[in-house]
């Protein structure tokens, strides 16, 4: 992969995480919660989630400015599994939640329990299908260059 | 029969040791977390060795409590088999242990842990070398995932003395 | 015969210039990593999302777990169960094993077989695989000691340098072999500072769990007022007690993957220790808290103690009870404390107190053992009871007059 686009790819993951951030940060604190499409902005704890995806969006700045490969990836791979680490959560929490059921019922029904994956979804759960992208590319790059 | 696993703090000694007893204390992957001795059985060709996992020691000149007790564990026993551990990526350093313990004396075996750290550091230590400088056997090994641990059970019974005169006279004619 | 160590370095060199070969060392997205997260730039925002991924995955897999099944199960079944298949209703025994015949919740039932077994198995027991898990995960994966070298810097700048890094995350998980650890400590000042400041700001692994899955709103502000208070003792200790602080100097140990056999094997010893420790602990905690009630030497207690509680403290008197069965299990008397009428201040105030105030049995004589090491038991318990009262007496009422200056009690 040139340093075109992987570069072209940071920028894109960079500022999807750092809008996103901003605004988990905006609608945390004014507390309300905002839906739009399959996106969701809102909330227990949203600003948290807010500060560490417009700090992982700064940091994908940081590695476009990066001269050093190494450390260009290392900073996208950092940046990358912060989002993991909210996104990951996030996903367990909704599986953990869909098999529960309500008011004396041990297990949920089929429809209840599907009817907890059709979203809407948090930015960064959205944001995870590109940051995995990044890492294996990232990866197998440097899989052929050692 | 005693064997001793000597060493740094965060070499992997824990981790040695239950490869050898069989045993399940903690390893972590962060110095100190042995401050007492653990002690374990395993056979040798049919023969049973109380196998102890001292905590760490940079010297054998203590700084604290810890070490205190490592080295009261080393004088307790009788003409113990000692293992010194080293991080292979830190050769020297665990170098400095294994001299001054056969300074004293002890039968002594290398076990030079972490080897797959010095393969990824590209590290590359000549081990039928430093058998012939030192006349001790030395077993590569990645305690974590047992690999040399057989080899190095192989080697418990020849452990040796070294003679230091011998050692210096040798190492400084290099 | 005894080399000097000049010449014995000497050797060394000689040594490893025959046998090692350095190749070119490239540094890897690995290592390059490692160095990020110790660099504050950096470092501080992944730690705050690793801190994130703790709460949460703590907040999803015990709430599962609890209120998920533990709690109908307990509340729907095993309670209603047993308050009518047990015999002799109204006696005393019918009192401190089942507890109250009316009771409609596990947790307000209060006896041995009801809120005993609730507490240990439905609650402690999932917040504590959670929490081990995790910590199992940033232990072997090298992660905490980076976390704690981030937290080391500040601890520099108010003067406290570089101590005790691993005995205080050992403590995360339980004191007790917190203290053991101190023996890594250069001086008879740390050790015994150290030991100190553990039992008393560091609540362990069972404690922070039960906090997290009943009380997780406050426990922000918990954590907090402990951490303040760790670092404010910890530089008035440092400067009060003679003797010398030496720096530390610790390696930081390389980035790895953690190993599925090794977690599971720490979780396993763990879990094992749970069973075997802790739940009698919890089940005779809840017993002895319903004798002295039967005793009336709860009520005595508390009336006498009354002036302290609601005047200095600024809590209600029923706390006592889970005061008493705190010296035996920290998470059982939140778990009480938790069952207490009283408002959110309070709340806070009281676990505060219940984590401040003595440290469990279990770490109290671990610290006895480990005084006859550090320069006496006589002196070693004298000071640390002395430092104890001091603390729980002022930090706790700072606390109460914070609560007065903001309104909130």
């Amino acid at each position: 992969m040139n340093q075109k686009t992987l570069d072209t790819l940071l920028a894109l993951i960079g500022v999807g995480s750092f809008i996103a951030g901003l605004l988990e940060v905006l609608f945390g604190l004014v507390g309300e919660t905002y839906t739009w499409q399959i996106l969701t902005f809102g909330g227990d704890f949203t600003v948290w989630r807010g500060l560490i995806l417009v700090s992982a969006g700064t940091l994908f700045f940081f590695a476009i400015n990066q001269a050093n490969p190494i450390q260009k990836k290392a900073q996208a791979v950092l940046a990358c599994s912060m989002i993991w680490i909210i996104g990951g959560i996030e996903i367990l929490s909704t599986v953990l939640n869909s098999v529960t059921g309500g008011e004396g019922a041990w297990i949920n029904t089929v429809s209840e329990f599907l009817s907890h994956y059709y979203g809407p979804f948090t930015p960064s759960v959205l944001l995870l299908p590109i940051s995995i992208v990044l890492v294996i590319l990232v990866r197998s790059n440097e899989a052929n260059n050692g | 029969m005693a064997i001793l696993l000597m060493g740094h703090p965060n070499v992997g000694k824990s981790a040695v040791f239950n490869r050898l007893t069989g045993a399940n204390i903690t390893e972590s992957n962060y110095p100190g977390t042995t401050v007492d001795f653990t002690e374990g059985y395993t056979y040798i060709d049919g023969k049973e060795y109380k196998v102890i996992d001292v905590p760490g020691t940079f010297s054998t000149d203590p700084k604290d409590e810890a070490e205190k007790v490592a080295l009261d564990i080393l004088a307790e026993h009788d003409d113990p088999i000692v293992v010194v551990v080293i991080d292979s990526t830190k050769i020297e350093r665990g170098l400095y242990l294994a001299f001054e313990i056969m300074e004293r004396g002890y039968r002594t075996l290398i076990a030079l842990n972490m080897w797959d750290d010095a393969e990824k550091h590209d590290l590359r230590i000549d081990v039928v070398r430093l058998e012939e400088i030192l006349r001790v056997p030395v077993v590569p090994t990645v305690a974590i995932s047992g690999k040399g641990i057989s080899t190095l059970v192989e080697k418990v019974p020849a452990a040796n003395r070294v003679d230091i005169e011998d050692l210096r006279e040798k190492v400084t004619n290099l | 015969m005894n080399l000097d160590p000049e010449e014995r370095w000497r050797l060394i060199d000689k040594v490893a210039r025959e046998t090692v070969e350095y190749g070119t060392e490239r540094s890897t997205i690995r290592s390059v990593l490692a160095e990020l997260t110790v660099k504050p730039l950096t470092g501080i925002p992944f730690a705050l999302a690793v801190l994130y991924g703790f709460w949460g995955f703590f907040d999803a897999f015990a709430g599962f777990f609890t209120d998920g099944f533990f709690v109908p199960l307990f509340d729907d079944h095993w309670l209603p169960w047993i308050q009518e298949a047990f015999p002799l209703k109204g006696s005393w025994l019918y009192y401190i094993l089942v507890g109250d015949p009316e009771a409609i919740n596990s947790f307000e039932a209060l006896g041995m077989l009801t809120s005993g077994f609730f507490v240990a198995i439905g609650v402690v027991l999932p917040a504590i695989v959670a929490f081990y898990l995790v910590i199992t995960i940033l232990e072997d994966s090298g992660y905490m000691p980076r976390l704690a070298v981030l937290v080391d810097t500040v601890l520099h700048k108010i003067g406290l340098h570089g101590f005790a890094i691993v005995p205080m995350i050992l403590s995360l998980g339980c004191n007790v072999p917190g203290v053991a650890s101190t023996r890594t400590l250069e001086t008879k000042k740390q050790r015994f500072m150290m030991m100190i400041l553990l039992s008393v700001f560091i609540p362990c692994g069972a404690q922070l769990g039960v906090m997290l899955s009943l009380i997780p709103e406050y426990f922000g502000y918990i954590m907090l007022y402990l951490v303040t208070g760790f670092f404010v003792f910890g530089w008035l200790l440092n400067k009060l007690i003679p003797g010398r602080s030496p720096e530390i100097i610790t390696d930081v140990p390389p980035l790895r993957t953690p190993t599925l056999t090794n977690v599971g094997r720490k979780l396993w010893v763990k879990v094992k220790g749970f069973f075997t420790n802790a739940i009698p602990f919890v089940l005779l905690g809840v017993g002895l808290v319903n004798l002295l009630y039967l005793g009336g030497v709860i009520s005595w207690i508390a009336n006498s103690l009354e002036p302290l509680f609601t005047g200095w403290f600024g809590i209600p008197k029923e706390t006592v009870a889970p005061l008493i069965a705190g010296f035996l299990r920290k998470d059982l008397a939140v778990a009480q404390l938790s069952a207490i009428d009283m408002s959110g201040f309070q709340l806070i105030t009281s676990v505060v107190i219940i984590s401040i105030y003595f440290p469990c049995i279990a770490t109290f004589s671990m610290i006895i053992k480990e005084g006859r090491k550090s320069g006496g038991v006589i002196k070693v318990l004298s000071g640390s009871l002395l430092t104890l009262a001091t603390v729980v007496f002022l930090w706790g009422g700072l606390l109460h007059l914070i609560g007065i200056l903001l309104g909130v009690t």
